[in-house]
């Protein structure tokens, strides 16, 4: 019986060490192999204030470009104080600005003028009136375009100006010519104003339809008043006077033959005091501007180019003044100028010149004899060519006289021999002045 | 085997079990070798909005702030490209590169220019050729050149806003509706080039075909604009074309309705078709007394229809509103303030004063002195009567634009 017992107990520590094995067994095959690392993630929050918009919400190590619209704004002084807080130059402000402001107005200038609706039915007075209204409103565009341009750049600054000064070309030398001794700054000043001095006479001559009454004269007066001193303001009195007698010197057509290629004897300095004394006698601001002939009267000018004529005489002398009487003469200039390197002497010229000045008019009556007969007209002509040419060949001597014909043959022989005086051959024509 | 022998026998397999346990108890894995740890931070902002204390500063964006001198390059295709790159808009672009280049090429000229400027009075001396020599210099005109190419180069890059998308208004076709000014339009446009292939056919014609032919591609082409209009709208445009509505147009101090022009351009075409003007015989002289007198018969006929029509102030007001004589007052009386009436005043004393010096003059029982002395005295009542009626504040004006003729009186 106790071994029956011993047995059953035996057997029941076998079951329960079988199962501990089996156990442990599965625990050893269910273990994991070795870590080698473990990840941890970490999420931290921070908070930040007055951040910038969320779109510009920059990532501290990957800004987003700069891009133009930035800078951009319907209102033009925010862009101008975009444009110089970025630190763009005064003057690539301005090539942007007024570019910008003057197409911004020409849309609005052609809003105005292109007026909706037909108006084919009017009589040129309702045209006119209308045109009236529209130049009324563009000239007060024009005017807040100016005071716009002016708080901006704090100037008055002209697109029109600008563009003109940078054109290409014969102009733009010639333009250069006039005012390049002064620095560029001077220069565009000069430009600028003449400009909008120039709009302003204009303006007020549409307002006033061309017509002037006698207090619009003092208001033209002041026009070109407020022109020279606004030319004043901006150029030293030296850079104003020397830019007053290059116009008398270049507009002026009164002593355009005083030159030595003319036949009158003058240096530079010499010629200068003779543009002095054009632009002390002739309103050289007026006549840029266009004023001249509103401001003085005819009989003033004549006056005054009286005057000029008398300093002139008094100036040169009375034998270059008398040269200077010759060389206005077109037939004395060409004379002149083909045989100036051939050794002809200045009384050889002279003679040789009146010769073919008197011939000119002979050949004039004869022409404008109706008595003679066609025939008779051509021999009288043929005579008066024949002995002009003698006596330009004696004075002038062979050289000269070839030289002569050499370059105004053509005209020598059709002036003194055609039966009607030839276009721009008459002696009116000739004279260049 | 007896009961002791299966003791044994699970007291053995018992000892076995137990040496298992040992061996696997043994071999069980201890605790997890410790590796590296790698740790990943999430940083989370999380704005707080809350309002700004004081308003916005001027800020430059781009950090650094980004500033013009980073666009800068004295190869302008460079500056352009950077230009570009930040969005500047190409017509932006374009304003600056064309000043930029102009400006260069403006300082290279100044240098060009330099001697010339120091001799500028003796080269003037010389010959008012000289200065032209100077500023049409063979070395302008290269730089000139050289100017164009540079801005050939960059500017097709930078194509300029198409503005000639509206086209000029044409105030003859006004009355037209946008539909079928389009397909006018469109009509022109066709007939433009069907016209530039047939004139280059008539380049073998003779001269007196050429003239029959373009009557003939006329009619053809009226044909063709006539189907896209109705009757009354042709009829319009015919009369807008007419020399008469170009007349009524230039009137002057005519006060009418655009009705009433109208009708009254009708009345002249209908005229001028029923009574062509008489054509001169060209182997007569212009003084042909047949000839005036079928000019002045013309005029008589025209004048009767025209007072039939306007009454006579009416008929009046249109003479006088095509007389540029009356222009010139009508806008004296503007300036004044006084109504057309005034100028027409002013008119009828100058064309009276005109008229007797034109009789003085002709006048065969006059001495030339006492002719002289008659259009003096005619001048000088004229002046008088015409100081009155034009009054101090216009007098200068009026002599200034409109006087001349007071000069002409005695000559």
């Amino acid at each position: 019986m106790r071994s029956g017992l011993t047995l059953a107990l035996s057997l029941a520590l076998t079951g329960a060490l079988l199962g501990m094995n089996i156990v442990l067994h599965r625990i050893r095959l269910a273990a994991p192999p070795a870590d080698p690392e473990r990840k941890l993630t970490v999420t931290t929050k921070r908070l930040v204030r007055n951040l910038p918009p969320p779109t510009a919400a920059p990532v501290a190590t990957n800004p987003p470009p700069f891009h133009w619209s930035a800078l951009e704004s319907p209102d033009y002084a925010t862009y101008a104080a975009n444009l110089r807080a970025i630190g763009c130059p005064e003057r690539t402000l301005r090539d942007i600005l007024l570019p910008d402001i003057e197409k911004l107005y020409d849309e609005q200038r052609r809003q105005i003028e292109n007026e909706p609706g037909d108006h084919f039915w009017e009589t040129a007075d309702q045209r006119d009136t209308r045109q009236r209204q529209h130049d009324a409103k563009l000239r007060s565009l024009e005017l807040e375009k100016r005071a716009l341009i002016r708080q901006l750049l704090g100037a008055d600054w002209s697109f029109k100006a600008m563009k003109e000064l940078r054109g290409d070309g014969f102009a733009a030398a010639l333009m250069e010519l006039l005012a390049g001794y002064m620095d560029l700054r001077g220069t565009e000043h000069v430009f600028m104003t003449h400009q909008l001095a120039e709009d302003d006479a204009k303006a007020f001559q549409t307002a006033t339809e061309g017509i002037y009454l006698d207090e619009d004269l003092t208001k033209l007066q002041a026009v070109r008043d407020r022109f020279e001193a606004d030319l004043a303001r901006g150029l030293a009195p030296s850079e104003l006077e020397e830019l007053r007698l290059r116009i008398a010197l270049l507009a002026g057509e009164d002593f355009r033959q005083v030159r030595r290629n003319n036949g009158v004897p003058v240096s530079g300095a010499e010629l200068r005091e003779i543009a002095k004394l054009r632009a002390d006698t002739k309103d050289v601001w007026a006549k840029v501007l266009n004023l001249d002939d509103e401001l003085f009267t005819e009989e003033l000018k004549a006056k005054a180019d009286a005057a000029f004529t008398e300093l002139l005489r008094r100036f040169l002398g009375p034998e270059r003044f008398a040269d200077a009487e010759r060389a206005k003469d077109d037939l004395f200039r060409q004379l002149h100028r083909s045989t100036e390197n051939q050794g002809v002497t200045k009384a050889a010229l002279v003679e040789a010149y009146e010769a073919r000045r008197a011939a000119q008019q002979q050949a004039d009556e004869i022409r404008s004899d109706a008595q003679l007969s066609n025939a008779e007209r051509a021999a009288l002509l043929a005579a008066v060519r024949a002995q002009t040419a003698q006596v330009l060949s004696r004075s002038l001597g062979p050289v000269g006289y070839t030289a002569y014909l050499k370059e105004h043959g053509a005209g020598f022989t059709n002036s003194l021999s055609l039966p009607r005086a030839p276009a721009g051959a008459t002696p009116q024509a000739n004279s260049s002045q | 085997m007896n009961l002791r022998g299966y003791i044994l026998a699970t007291m053995a397999a018992n000892l076995a079990l137990v040496a298992a346990l040992l061996w696997q108890g043994a071999r069980m894995p201890g605790p997890a070798p410790r590796g590296g740890v790698s740790v990943t931070t999430n940083l989370v902002t999380e704005v707080l909005a809350e309002a700004s204390p004081r308003p916005a500063m001027v800020s430059v964006p781009g950090s650094p702030p980004f500033r013009w001198e980073q666009l800068e390059s004295t190869n302008h295709l460079q500056f352009l490209t950077n230009l570009l790159a930040i969005g500047c808009p190409p017509e932006t672009a374009r304003d600056i590169l064309e000043a930029r280049v102009a400006d260069e090429f403006r300082a290279r000229l100044r240098e060009l220019m330099r001697p010339a400027q120091a001799s500028f009075w003796d080269t003037a001396a010389v010959g008012e050729d000289q200065l032209d020599k100077l500023v049409r210099a063979p070395q302008l005109k290269q730089m000139n050149g050289e100017r164009k190419r540079v801005l050939a180069e960059l500017i097709p890059l930078l194509p300029r806003e198409d503005k000639s998308s509206k086209p000029v208004k044409d105030e003859k076709l006004a009355h037209l509706s946008p539909e079928k000014l389009a397909d006018l339009e469109a009509l022109e446009r066709q007939l433009a080039k069907e016209r530039a292939v047939i004139e280059e056919q008539w380049a073998t014609l003779s001269i007196r075909e050429v003239p029959v032919k373009k009557r003939e591609r006329r009619e053809v082409e009226d044909a063709k604009r006539r189907t896209l209009l109705t009757d009354e709208v042709w009829d319009e445009a015919e009369l807008r074309r007419s020399p008469q509505s170009q007349r009524v147009r230039e009137l002057r101090g005519f006060v009418a309705t655009a009705e009433e022009l109208k009708s009254l351009a009708r009345t002249l075409r209908e005229f001028d078709t029923a009574n062509p003007p008489p054509i001169r015989h060209p182997n007569r002289a212009t003084d042909d007394p047949n000839f005036r007198a079928m000019l002045a018969e013309r005029e008589a006929l025209h004048t009767k229809h025209l007072t039939a029509r306007l009454g006579e102030a009416g008929f009046a007001a249109f003479e006088r509103g095509s007389d540029p004589r009356f222009h010139t007052l009508l806008k004296l009386a503007r300036r004044l303030e006084q109504p057309t009436e005034t100028a027409a005043h002013w008119l009828a004393l100058q064309t009276a004063a005109q008229e007797q010096a034109r009789l003085t003059r002709e006048s065969t029982t006059l001495a030339d002195d006492a002719r002289a002395v008659a259009l003096l005295a005619i001048r000088a009542e004229t002046e008088r009567t015409l100081q009155t009626a034009v009054g101090p504040r216009g007098w200068g004006a009026y002599l200034r634009h409109a006087g001349d003729w007071l000069g002409q009186l005695t000559r």
